[in-house]
Formats: C-alpha cells, sequence, structure tokens
C-alpha cells in the first residue's frame, strides 16, 4: 500500500511528537489530527488511517496513564464504571464504520462539539476564580471522595464525582467518537467529567487518557482482526507519540487547569468547524 | 503477611502499561533487522498485538487487584469490560 522513505518515517515520527504533546496534556488520544494527517499526506484509505489513529491512542494513553495512576491524577474507579458503557460504543460503533456510510453521525457530532466548546471556554474564563474554586477543600468522609496533589496551586484538590448515571450515558458517546472517527473519546470524556461531574480538568484529563486507551483497544482489536492495522506507520508513529507524551505530561502537571481548558475549548471549534466543512465539500 | 493495598495495585498498572508500550517499540525495532517481509510482517504483528493486549492486561489486574481490595463492585466492572472486549473478537466485516 505505501512504499516507506527515510524522509516518510522522519515526517511520521516528528508528527507523533506533535500528537503525543497535544494528546498526553490535554487527555485525547489525538485522532483528530492523525486520520487527517495520514489521509491527506500519505493518501491512505480513512479506515485504515482510523485504524493506525487507534493503535497511537492504545500507545499514548498506556505511557501517560502509567505515570498518572501513580501520582494519583487518574480517578481509576471512575474510569473503570465509564469505561463500561464507552467500550460498548466503541464495539457498535467499528462495526457500523466498517460496513457504513457516518456521515450522518459526523453531522451530529460536529454540531454537538459547539455547545460542549463554548460551556468550555466560558469556564476557563473564570480563570483564577474558578480554579481556586475547583475541588472541596474542607475535610469530606464521603466513600467516593478523591484527592490529588495540584503542584500548581500547591495545595491537594479533593472532590466528589456527580452525576455518574448522566456521565455514563455520555460516555457511550466517547466510545462512538472512537470506533467511528479513530477520536479516542477524550474529546467527550473530559467536558463530561470535567462539566457534568465535577471532576477537576486535570483528574477529568488524566482519567480520560487512561479510559481512551481502553476504547481505542476495543476497537482496535476488531480493526486488527479484519486486517485495518498497518504495523509500519503504526510503529513510527507510536515511537514519536510516545516522546510527545512524556513532554506533555510535564505540561499537564505544571500548567494551570484555565489554561488547559482554554486551549480545549478553542480546539472543539476548531474540529466542529473542520467537521462540518468535511461534510460540505 | 503484608495487606495488599490500593497504591501496590496502581504501581502494577502503571507498569504493566509501561512495559506493554516499551515491548512494542522494542520488538517493532527488532522486526526491521529482517529483510524477509514475511519474517518482518510476523514479528511487526507480535508487536502491534502485544500493545493491544495492553489495556486488556491492566483491566485483567484492575479485576483481580480490587477482588483482593475487598471491592467486589469495582471488580465486577472490570470483568465486564473483559466480556465485552472478548465479545468484539466475535465482530466481523
Amino acid at each position: 500500500m505505501l512504499e516507506l522513505t527515510i524522509s516518510h518515517i522522519f515526517l511520521i515520527i516528528i508528527f507523533g511528537v506533535f500528537i503525543g504533546i497535544i494528546g498526553s496534556s490535554m487527555g485525547i488520544g489525538g485522532g483528530a489530527f492523525i486520520v487527517p494527517f495520514f489521509v491527506l499526506v500519505f493518501n491512505i484509505p480513512i479506515k485504515y488511517a482510523i485504524a493506525v489513529s487507534l493503535i497511537s491512542i492504545i500507545a499514548t494513553s498506556s505511557a501517560v496513564a502509567s505515570v498518572n495512576v501513580e501520582k494519583g491524577l487518574t480517578n481509576v474507579r471512575l474510569g473503570i464504571f465509564l469505561e463500561m458503557s464507552m467500550a460498548i460504543g466503541s464495539i457498535v460503533s467499528t462495526f457500523i464504520m466498517m460496513k457504513a456510510n457516518s456521515s450522518i453521525l459526523h453531522l451530529l457530532f460536529s454540531f454537538m462539539l459547539l455547545p460542549v466548546a463554548l460551556t468550555m471556554f466560558l469556564k476557563a474564563k473564570k480563570s483564577k476564580k474558578a480554579e481556586h474554586k475547583e475541588g472541596i477543600t474542607s475535610n469530606n468522609d464521603d466513600k467516593n471522595l478523591s484527592t490529588f496533589f495540584d503542584p500548581s496551586l500547591g495545595r491537594n484538590v479533593s472532590y466528589v464525582p456527580k452525576k455518574l448515571k448522566a456521565a455514563f450515558f455520555f460516555s457511550f458517546f466517547g466510545g462512538v467518537m472512537s470506533g467511528l472517527f479513530g477520536l479516542g473519546g477524550g474529546i467527550v470524556q473530559v467536558p463530561v467529567m470535567n462539566i457534568l461531574c465535577g471532576v477537576p480538568i486535570k483528574a477529568a484529563t488524566a482519567t480520560s487518557n487512561f479510559m481512551i486507551g481502553l476504547s481505542a483497544c476495543a476497537s482496535a482489536i476488531i480493526l486488527y482482526k479484519n486486517n485495518y492495522v498497518i504495523g509500519d506507520l503504526a510503529s513510527f508513529l507510536v515511537v514519536g507519540v510516545v516522546i510527545g507524551s512524556m513532554i506533555g505530561m510535564k505540561i499537564l502537571y505544571r500548567a494551570k487547569g484555565s489554561t488547559i481548558t482554554m486551549f480545549f475549548s478553542f480546539l472543539l471549534m476548531f474540529l466542529s468547524l473542520k467537521m462540518m466543512l468535511d461534510i460540505f465539500k | 503477611m503484608k495487606k495488599f493495598t490500593e497504591k501496590q495495585l496502581y504501581e502494577i498498572i502503571s507498569k504493566t502499561l509501561r512495559n506493554g508500550v516499551i515491548l512494542f517499540i522494542v520488538i517493532s525495532f527488532l522486526s526491521y533487522l529482517f529483510k524477509d517481509p514475511q519474517i518482518h510482517k510476523f514479528i511487526l504483528d507480535i508487536a502491534i498485538m502485544i500493545l493491544i493486549s495492553t489495556p486488556i492486561m491492566r483491566i485483567i489486574i484492575l479485576a483481580v487487584g480490587f477482588y483482593k481490595l475487598g471491592d467486589k463492585k469495582y471488580s465486577f466492572y472490570s470483568f465486564v469490560i473483559l466480556v465485552l472486549l472478548f465479545l468484539g473478537l466475535f465482530i466481523k466485516k
């Protein structure tokens, strides 16, 4: 399908570093960039590009989660709970992706992103004030209470995830994004956990990173079994992605949550417009 | 005997995830040492299978780990995810 030259390999690794930085610092897999990159630059059919993207997402998620789980940033219990519906979404949507034209869901998704992006943008504008209010500072004996140390605030941040049933429902769509578009699902999971469940943005980002590896895995199993994975592209991309992830994690750990939220809201707006334009091409 | 703690469980998870990615990179690089395309593809396939298995391994560890910690609810959730992943194996084009 593709003869890889040294310059191709170099380009893929550099691109992987860029994706790793974006993905790990924002809790997304970077699939929104990977799929267009392979389709537009290497003329790879979209279904194969999605498969490579999912392999790369497993690597980003695993590399980043290996650090965040130890640091206590990841809410493992919340992640497992939401992964159940996410895995169902991934499996169902991968089946649909292999069979059907996804333009209607593509359009629905692009419209759905705009209000989410706007909400996150307004939340980020509250900036420092909101930052210091994030989480619970008083003692709480709730068994679901989670705590992590935020070095940018210089204190422990505690929180209790809320509205879990609703989050469970929306996580299904995170899985759908994974199987249908190779996006990993962080683009849905971070806002769901942050806005709906009240999880601080850093914990939401880290937990999303932990989860997207599983949703990508659920889809990748099916795509690998059906011969959609191009191993050579995946291996070089993963090298770059892992290097980038290590850099991105440092950004996540030290950066202000509001900076990440603001950046993420702009990214969502961009993706929404891009997906709309793609449909009306 | 020392009691198994949540911290220990998370350390095992971290190591599993890290080693899965490292193994993938090492084995996929090894595959490029072979000029025969079939051998290269065979070794690269092993690397990809290891990477895909990494999140599955962490779910198995979490299922067992939470059970050992006495948290049967999350052990069950992990088991449900495992079953879902297994069902995915039967989906065809």
